[in-house]
């Protein structure tokens, strides 16, 4: 036996094994010349999406608990729409896909 | 120039020194190691799917024609049979290490797909409130949107995290060591590598079908039995 399909076939597992593999982050930072600046770019992205998350689930964990009014709400869901939109611009401009940030931490996973 | 250097493939183990048929290859050894090497220089290029690929079948075929193996990973490059011969005697006590923890053992590999198509999974999605369809800004929308998403990845989590522990409890006698990681894909994918004891492999695979069975709503793949990829940290200095 090398590959066994239970309660699906091969073609359920194709698109996310290579959602899979395509997301699969660099472990290096690569250091070709023409490279580097966008690899610097992609590893300060990342630092700044890690941010950006954990204050999305900051807020959202006060949202669940309703301690907020629906003003600051308001509020806190702006800033966090426009700071996804500006991680969005700054992926555009160095041509970095969603996938790409990311870091590979080995045997503990990946960053986010 | 290109340097003309020996990609180092695999590590094994036998009393009797080995040698390679395969005019590709060449068996160095130390002691009762053995290190295969290549001195094809695509293979020590930068790694593509066609150049992994090869080296995987290489390795799979000398595990399936010698048994014990320890994978090397891949690219790793020496640059002549004396730096080989160092790099054995150097790490003797490491390799030997592994191969005791790895020998007589396969790789099995399970992938469990928490599906996320609505339906196919029992879902116990965040209740919604009255106040989600109050009317709200801008603002207000996109936070009850990141919950909505949140909770339906919670749900996968969790219950990638039961179907884990419930197939784990039947097989825990008939694996060594294992390897969980949970990827975010669309759905979610667990992946599993399982240390089995080659005469336990049957076993363990008849036992994960019949596991299958009770959960028809979630897609398994098993695979192997594999070299033992997964459970081999093998750095040489």
């Amino acid at each position: 036996m090398k590959i066994q399909y239970l309660n699906a076939d091969a073609g359920e597992f194709e698109a996310p094994l290579a959602e899979t593999q395509a997301r699969r982050p660099a472990k290096r930072l690569d250091v070709e010349r023409e490279e580097v600046d966008k690899g610097l770019a992609q590893l300060v992205l990342t630092l700044l999406e890690l941010i950006r998350q954990l204050m999305e689930r900051q807020a959202l964990r006060r949202v669940e608990r309703g301690v907020l009014t629906a003003e600051q709400e308001e509020q806190l869901g702006l800033t966090l729409m426009r700071l996804d939109e500006k991680m969005d611009e700054l992926r555009e401009i160095f041509e970095l896909e969603k996938e790409n940030i990311n870091l590979d931490l080995g045997p503990l996973g990946n960053l986010l | 120039m290109e340097q003309f250097r020996r990609f180092l493939i695999c590590l094994m183990r036998s009393a009797e020194p080995l040698s390679m048929n395969d005019t590709d290859l060449d068996a160095q050894s130390f002691a009762d190691v053995t290190a295969i090497t290549s001195l094809t220089a695509c293979l020590a290029a930068q790694p593509d799917i066609k150049r992994v690929l090869l080296y995987g079948k290489l390795v799979d075929r000398l595990y399936q024609q010698f048994g014990s193996v320890l994978p090397v990973r891949y690219g790793t490059v020496v640059r002549d049979q004396n730096e080989i011969g160092q790099l054995l005697e150097r790490n003797y006590d490491r390799i030997v290490s592994q191969f005791a923890r790895t020998e007589g053992k396969a790789e099995i590999g399970v992938r469990i797909m928490i599906r996320s198509t609505p339906g196919t999974v029992p879902s116990v999605s965040r209740t919604e409130t009255p106040d989600d369809h109050a009317e709200s800004g801008t603002g207000r929308r996109f936070l009850r949107d990141r919950l909505r998403i949140t909770a339906g990845t919670m749900d996968r989590v969790r219950i990638a995290g039961d179907v884990v522990r419930e197939l784990e409890e039947v097989l825990k006698p008939r694996f060594a060591e294992r390897q969980v990681k949970l990827d975010q894909v669309s759905g979610l994918m667990v992946n599993a590598a399982y240390l089995v004891p080659t005469a336990l492999v049957g076993e363990f695979i008849l036992t994960v079908r019949s596991h299958a069975k009770k959960r028809p709503g979630i897609a398994y793949m098993i695979s192997g039995p594999w070299p033992p990829y997964s459970f081999v940290s093998l750095v040489l200095e």
